[in-house]
């Protein structure tokens, strides 16, 4: 199962993407908009972890445009970012972003949101 | 005298020379560092992040210390991005790899940089361990050392030394005003009564940025302290105090901001915090204070008053062109709820 993190910081990346290996999935990296945009068309993957800041296309576009594309729309979005007030969070969930995770983060909260989300049991 | 040019031109050629050849050097020394750094990062970044994921996996290996001061940096980066477990177990990382002891005796160095780095970097790591030198670091005579060891303080949750916290943060007021607010709300979140305390106590400045503190926190304990001072003659403070009432939602103050709205006595600016702090507080019995407001000859009295009346859920005023809806004096004619 394939999960697409995106996020301009290196650091954070290798981070989730980590936890997430060790969970089992297949970890694609985008380190930013336009990139995160373009690796989810061609992987499709199962659910996309996404910074709102970024370069070149923020975390809000990409998920208006996956929106827009019949393809990608109905993969399941968790917004990782430090931007948590509550109209960024209204704006979010507004576009369909099915969870917020404001930073400071847990990575085992993370990990534990996406197995929820995708259905799965913690550590499989 | 050709001889003396001669001497002069070859002098100068030689020191062009040298600070040519320096340059190129440091250059040299500055992108081989920058190239040997960008090999490192992404190393470390994966052995921590393996780290936090398995327990038993060994420390890693540095090899000389400016290796060791790259994976510090990088653990720093990590520790503003991460809470919880994962950030209890890379600061004790740090602890048994002996960064927190360097960074211990950093807060001692003669250089003002060094103490400078080293308290910031205690900022994100909170270590328990350095609590002690880190409460000595609040008489450091650098007051950015002085602000990076109180919000490192304040982050361990060193709850016996609010108080001295709170007084780093009086003392930077002036010049470093944001800093200040800063630890008033961080040490206010720890301890509310505490920073209630200083309001009552503090300095005029002081009072003003806590009773600004104390509203965003919405401590409602401290609703009577603010009512009180809404009779000062300290307008800043009567301002202040009123937007604070109107965040706590402290409806007892309502007949002492009604008064204040009324009051032709006070400056502008303290008459529509009080019209403000009334609409934020919601209670539609308030609206007729507020509703005499729109006959004032204040431009922003009248405009506030209206966007108080639409939050108690009074008829909106009809706008006049412009930028914004100023509404035009005697709109309080006819207005009821």
């Amino acid at each position: 199962m394939k999960i697409l993190v995106a996020d301009d910081s290196s650091t954070v990346r290798r981070l989730v993407a980590a936890r997430l290996s060790a969970d089992g999935y297949e970890v694609i990296e985008a380190e930013d908009g336009a990139e995160a945009l373009q690796a989810a068309c061609r992987e499709l993957p199962a659910l996309i972890v996404l910074d709102k800041v970024m370069p070149k296309l923020d975390g809000f576009e990409v998920v208006r445009l996956l929106h827009e594309n019949t393809q990608t729309r109905t993969i399941p979005v968790v917004m990782l970012t430090t931007r948590t007030s509550e109209a960024d969070v209204l704006d979010g969930l507004g576009l369909g972003v099915a969870e917020y995770i404001p930073k400071p983060f847990s990575p085992r909260e993370l990990s534990l949101r996406i197995h929820r989300l995708l259905g799965r049991a913690p550590g499989l | 005298m050709t001889a003396i040019l001669a001497t002069l031109t070859v002098g100068f050629a030689m020191v062009m020379i040298t600070l040519t050849v320096i340059i190129v050097v440091v250059r040299a020394v500055g992108d081989a560092r920058r190239t040997r750094d960008a090999r490192l990062r992404p190393r470390f970044e994966e052995e921590i992040a393996e780290y936090l994921i398995d327990p038993d996996r060994s420390e890693p290996e540095l090899s000389d210390s400016r290796e060791r001061g790259l994976f510090l940096r990088v653990v720093l980066e990590i520790l503003v991005e991460v809470r919880g477990v994962d950030h209890e177990r890379l600061t004790a990382l740090l602890e048994r790899m002996g960064f927190v002891d360097d960074l211990v005796r950093q807060l001692t160095a003669r250089r003002r940089a060094a103490r400078r780095r080293a308290a910031v970097a205690f900022v994100s790591i909170a270590s328990e361990s350095a609590r002690g030198p880190l409460i000595r670091a609040l008489g450091d005579r650098d007051p950015e050392v002085r602000i990076s060891s109180a919000l490192a303080l304040v982050a361990i949750g060193a709850d016996e030394v609010l108080p001295q916290i709170l007084e780093v943060a009086a003392g930077l007021l002036a010049d470093h005003p944001y800093s200040a607010a800063e630890l008033m709300l961080g040490a206010g979140r720890r301890s509310p009564s505490m920073l209630s305390q200083e309001f009552r106590v503090g300095s005029p400045g002081v009072r003003r940025s806590v009773a600004e503190i104390l509203g965003l926190l919405r401590i409602v304990d401290a609703a009577d302290d603010l009512r009180e001072v809404l009779a000062s003659a300290d307008e800043e403070l009567v301002a202040v105090a009123a937007r604070s009432l109107g965040l706590i939602g402290d409806a007892e103050a309502l007949p002492a901001l009604s008064g204040l709205v009324g009051d032709e006595h006070r400056p502008e600016f303290v008459r529509v915090a009080a019209v403000r702090a009334i609409g934020a507080i919601g209670d539609p019995a308030a609206g007729p204070a507020a509703a005499r407001a729109l006959d004032s000859d204040l431009s922003h009295l009248r405009s506030a008053a209206a966007e108080a009346l639409a939050l108690l859920g009074w008829p909106a005023v009809t706008a006049v062109p412009g930028d914004r809806a100023l509404p035009a004096r005697g709109a309080s004619a006819g207005l009821h709820p």
